[in-house]
């Protein structure tokens, strides 16, 4: 389901603006690096998105990143951002998807038989202002609102003796982890 | 709006983001706690008296250590009573009573009289007739450790918890800035059921005394039994075999776990070694000597020369190795390791003369030659069953099991047969 609603939402760009303008699309990849700064830590981003530009006003495209912020996690989302003003250099911007867990250590818990990463929803929003070098390249920066959802999995069992069959008792404890983020960007924006 | 208006205006905006959202920035967490607790179902001591009969047979469900007697299998189910099995035929053995005796973990046999624990009491019933109990005599608080039963009284003057309720929960919290889990396990209010198996009995060491497995706490020899806890060894008086009495009790050491008789010494196997107690004085045991090993869950026998004892790692057992040790007690006041020799995860062991069997959990039952103890020669891997216990005796492995109560027939060791398995009823 989710997978669904995240190809709709990469798709939804590109299928209603590919219709209304005229202008050849342009293949348009934007990196960015910048800093996410929660309530708790401000941490490194990395994000590179790949898609279509239409009549330089439009970006719809798909997009990955690696998020360091607390829980460390390579978001996937879809792109979509409109360029505004006379010359268009002020933009905004929405990246939507789904953030998966990677590499997060884990305590050794007395009586502890797994603990596990589950992935969930994330989204980046904001504002930008981007700088002409050339007819294909874009320097911007932007400052918008991230959010990640993480989902950590712990079981406990309780123990057996040493003989018999037994009953182990399980304690699951989901902990349902949402960090709410400003983020700021710093990008490249490459257009052929 | 010109370039530099808006570029003014966004970075206003960059400024202004973290007062707007000053709301949105925050690290949240809600938490959801799935467990199981039990709360307990009391009854009046009297009522729990008067039910310790030859009861219509029960399933086996949670079953735990087990006795030999004649043609009966004796076979505890944890904490509900004692399952009474006519293995007259042993390739079909039947169910034929249940002694309801709640609390009860631990057993022996010795004759006519079977001798259980009732939580902190000590039940003598006559089994002449297996089919028609009676009980000759309770002596109470003999076992004061099993006063609480997951913070609960277990047992007193007046009730004892004849069963426990389940009750399945869904607990959500907010974990905001709590940063990790917190494990519910200090709840004082509910017992977060552990489980808690139990295991055999100790081999006997005269003929009118029933055998049991590695895994006992209690064991007979001669005119006494002998019950372990954690720390003591309390010596009964068998003297009138219908009238125990509780004659002493010692402090026998720490974490200790089982008890196995050889002759005139008993083996004490404890989480951080074995010792050994003389009972040239059966009254008055004297510890003798003791063999410290890493920190684990560990069964023993012995015999004339060796102890055999198998070392099980895991999270209440500690973090040793899983296997097994020999150890020389020739010099019984100087015991000795041998060798040592690995395994998946051992629990009960049993030895008829130079075979030994070890069950070593989900690998199976393992035979060996163990007539040259410095090369055990493994024989046979009985795959396919969580072994628990085994006591041999008779050219027969008895064997309980996750899934139930095996017998094996090895009078050809070439050729182990299954006679039959009472299957466990989850």
């Amino acid at each position: 389901m989710k997978g669904k609603w995240l190809l709709i939402a990469m798709l939804f760009p590109a299928l209603s603006f590919s219709q209304e303008n005229s202008a050849k699309p342009r293949f348009n990849t934007i990196a960015s690096g910048g800093i996410i700064m929660g309530q708790s830590d401000a941490k490194p981003l990395y994000q590179l998105s790949s898609g279509l530009s239409f009549d330089d006003r439009w970006f719809t495209g798909v997009g990955v990143g690696l998020d360091y912020y607390n829980l460390t996690s390579i978001p996937l989302f879809a792109d979509f951002r409109m360029n505004f003003g006379k010359k268009r250099f002020a933009f905004v911007y929405t990246n939507t998807g789904y953030s998966f867990p990677v590499n997060n250590s884990t305590e050794i818990e007395f009586l502890k038989i797994s603990d596990k990463y589950k992935g969930g929803f994330y989204m980046d929003a904001g504002l930008g202002y981007r700088l002409r070098i050339n007819h294909s390249n874009h320097v911007s920066v932007s400052a918008g609102y991230s959010r990640k959802d993480i989902t950590e999995e712990r079981v406990f069992q309780s123990p057996c003796g040493i003989v018999g069959p037994c009953y182990p008792t399980t304690h699951t404890y989901e902990y349902h982890y949402s960090f709410g983020r400003i983020v700021a960007k710093l990008s490249w924006d490459l257009m052929w | 709006m010109k370039p530099n208006k808006i570029f003014r205006a966004i970075i206003i905006l960059l400024a202004a983001l973290p007062i707007g959202f000053s709301a949105c920035v925050k690290d949240q967490c809600k938490k959801t706690h799935t467990y199981t607790y039990y709360v307990p179902v009391y009854k009046t001591k009297a009522e729990v008296r008067a039910n310790i009969k030859s009861n219509p047979a029960k399933a086996l469900k949670n079953t735990g250590k087990f006795y030999i007697s004649g043609n009966y299998i004796f076979l505890n189910e944890i904490d509900k009573g004692i399952h009474v099995i006519d293995n007259s035929n042993p390739a079909q053995p039947r169910n034929v009573a249940f002694i309801d005796i709640p609390g009860n973990v631990d057993l022996a046999v010795k004759g006519n009289m079977l001798y259980a624990d009732l939580y902190t009491d000590l039940v003598a019933i006559d089994i002449s007739n297996p089919s028609n109990i009676v009980v000759r005599k309770f002596i109470d608080f003999v076992f004061p450790e099993r006063m609480y039963g997951g913070g609960f009284v277990a047992s007193n003057t007046g009730q004892v918890i004849m069963d426990w309720k389940r009750v399945d929960t869904t607990i959500t919290e907010s974990c905001d800035g709590q940063g990790g889990g917190w494990w519910g396990m200090g709840r004082t209010d509910v017992f977060f059921a552990t489980g808690n198996a139990a295991g055999g009995q100790s081999a006997a060491a005269s003929a009118p005394t029933g055998i049991g497995g590695s895994m006992a706490r209690f064991t007979i020899v001669n005119d006494y039994m002998y019950a372990v806890d954690r720390h003591t060894l309390r010596s009964v008086s068998l003297a009138n075999a219908a009238d125990p009495v509780l004659s002493n009790t010692i402090n026998a050491g720490f974490d200790i776990e089982t008890i196995y008789p050889f002759k005139n010494k008993l083996f004490l196997g404890s989480m951080g070694g074995m010792f050994i107690f003389d009972i040239a004085n059966p009254a008055s045991p004297v510890k003798q000597a003791n063999f410290a090993h890493a920190r684990a869950c560990d069964p023993v026998i012995a015999d004339d020369d060796y102890a055999f004892i198998t070392l099980k790692s895991g999270t209440t057992c500690g973090p040793t190795a899983d296997e097994l040790l020999i150890v020389n007690v020739q010099n019984i006041q100087s015991p000795s390791l041998v060798k040592t020799y690995p395994l998946t995860g051992p629990k009960g062991l049993s030895k008829d003369n130079n075979l030994l069997f070890v069950c070593d959990g989900t690998a199976g039952l393992r035979v060996y030659n163990a007539s040259d103890v410095l090369n055990l020669q493994l024989l046979k891997t009985i795959t396919g069953i969580e072994t628990y216990d085994v006591i041999t005796w008779n050219n027969r492995a008895m064997v309980v099991a996750a899934d139930g109560l095996y017998q094996y027939d090895y009078s050809d060791i070439n050729n182990i047969r299954l006679l039959s398995k009472i299957a466990v009823n989850k």
